[in-house]
């Protein structure tokens, strides 16, 4: 299996007086080379489990497994390799930097790597112009 | 190594594109910075010029000056004490002064006036300070009236003004023979305001200083580094003053700068969890904003360092001139030569730019360790 959960848990402000558990103990695993959907209604807990298998947040309990590595307890700096190499993680908002260019939003992920410029910059545009977005490059996010 | 420097060439570009989206606000705080570093350093620098100042002008001045004390107050002393002293071993030359202070009704100010044998003046001639040809309007060739114990008037012919790199203590200062100084006070010729005396080695001036109180009981010797170490006390004093008026206003900046600092605002902490999400790691947020922190201090550390050391050299230090230059009615007029103690340097950059940059970091910290998804709702 790539990607393994075993009895995930999810509680949002655990201990106070609006406790509100998300994820109720989920067992579930994905196989490679498929396209998985989750489907449920509004306030199901979808994107919740989503950000607990990219790494965005921990289970309460529970753990979940991706390749041969338990990420649920893995440290955070082991966490932000999993997000920067594994991960392509698309919001269900845009979570854009405001005042940057489109370019620039683009390249910020490498940004940390200090890969030169140049090849930052060509491998932005290839991107852009791959998914038809050429004409946005030089606008700027408001 | 290249890769490093470049990464950080990426955060502080990033940084600076956060802080041009927030022009008003990085401006604001960025002026209000600059001001205080200005108003810190300018006391700080002025403070330290005066006394080094004081240092160079006291470098030539004699060793030991005698007053005579009488009930506590000083007095006139006779011309035998000198004939007393003797020859002491270590003294290089001793002689008698004649001083004291001109009210001048017209100016309303008191002058130091004293008696010259340097300048080879006849009984008519007079040095005067830059301040009191200033003041009265004098040039080389112009006549000086004073007024006499007796109530008559003497006329005295300027014949030279005082170096103007002197004028820090010579503003206000009169040279007059001393035939002209005993009959303008009315003052006997067996008495002086008190003696000087040059050592040359500075290690025996203690012991001299003890014999000469044995010699004359009734007098007090007066050291140069006691005169050195009453203008550090003065300056000091002065700059504390400066600086217990300017506390105000920079706990008005700490109480700013920590407002702005440590409280992220919603936007902040959602570009925290973006910039998490998409792979930084704790540590690279942090380090751009560190950046952030840094730029802003250390642009205003530097802007208004070189602001307070133009304003003080360059400009005589116009804004605290009332405060913290000279105690006379006339305010010498003179440039200060420039000069940067490092350890003050030092001081104010430890209490100014490292605190910000600290309270910039420590929120940042706080929401890089929370999950990206947290900070992002």
């Amino acid at each position: 299996m790539l990607i393994e959960l075993i009895d995930v848990r999810k509680v949002f402000n655990q201990g106070k007086p609006n406790e509100f558990c998300a994820i109720k103990g989920i067992t579930t695993a994905f196989d490679s080379n498929r396209i998985s959907c989750l489907k449920g209604a509004s306030g199901s807990g979808k994107t919740t489990l989503m950000s607990m298998i990219g790494c965005l947040s921990r289970p309460t309990s529970g753990r979940i497994r991706i390749e041969d590595r338990i990420t649920s307890s893995l440290p955070e700096r082991f966490l932000t390799e999993v997000r920067r190499h594994t991960f392509g993680f698309i919001f269900q908002r845009f979570n854009l930097i405001p005042g940057l260019s489109v370019v620039e939003n683009i390249m910020l992920p490498a940004y940390p790597l200090g890969v030169k410029y140049s090849l930052l910059r060509s491998r932005a545009d290839r991107l852009l112009e791959q998914f038809l977005l050429a004409d946005k490059l030089p606008s700027v996010v408001l | 190594m290249i890769a490093m420097l470049r990464k950080h060439k990426y955060f502080i570009d990033y940084t600076l594109g956060i802080m041009l989206r927030h022009k008003g606000k990085s401006l604001g705080l960025l002026t209000v910075y600059t001001l205080i570093i200005f108003l810190l350093a300018s006391v700080m620098l002025f403070s330290h010029a005066m006394r080094r100042e004081a240092v160079t002008l006291l470098a030539n001045s004699p060793e030991i000056i005698v007053q005579r004390i009488q009930a506590g107050r000083s007095v006139m002393l006779p011309a035998d004490y000198l004939q007393r002293i003797g020859n002491l071993r270590g003294v290089t030359e001793k002689r008698g002064r004649l001083w004291g202070y001109y009210y001048d009704p017209a100016v309303k100010a008191n002058y130091t006036i004293m008696a010259s044998e340097q300048d080879h003046l006849s009984l008519n001639d007079i040095v005067i300070g830059a301040g009191i040809a200033r003041t009265r309007g004098l040039a080389v060739g112009d006549y000086l009236t004073l007024r006499s114990y007796q109530g008559k008037a003497f006329s005295f012919k300027v014949l030279k003004l005082l170096e103007s790199e002197s004028e820090l203590i010579s503003s206000d200062l009169l040279l007059i023979n001393s035939d002209a100084y005993r009959r303008l006070f009315g003052i006997d010729e067996s008495l002086y305001t008190d003696l000087v005396l040059s050592v040359r080695n500075p290690r025996e001036i203690q012991k001299i200083a003890e014999k000469l109180t044995l010699l004359l009981p009734d007098s007090r010797p007066i050291l140069r580094d006691e005169i050195l170490r009453t203008y550090e006390s003065l300056f000091s004093w002065r700059q504390g003053v400066m600086l217990i008026l300017l506390l105000g206003s920079v706990l008005a900046f700490v109480i700013f700068a920590w407002d702005k600092a440590s409280g992220l605002s919603a936007e902040e902490r959602k570009e925290i969890g973006i910039l998490k999400a998409v792979g930084w790691e704790t540590s690279e947020v942090m380090r751009m904003k560190f950046w952030e922190g840094a730029i802003i201090s250390l642009v205003a550390f530097f802007c208004g360092y070189l602001a307070a050391y133009l304003h003080v050299f360059y400009t005589s230090a116009g804004l605290f001139e009332p405060v913290l230059k000279g105690w006379s009615v006339l305010y010498p007029s003179f440039q200060l030569t420039p000069s940067v103690d490092g350890l003050q340097l030092a001081t104010l950059f430890f209490f100014t730019v490292l605190p910000y940059t600290l309270a910039t970091i420590v929120p940042v910290w706080r929401s890089s360790i929370t999950d990206p998804d947290l900070v992002m709702r």
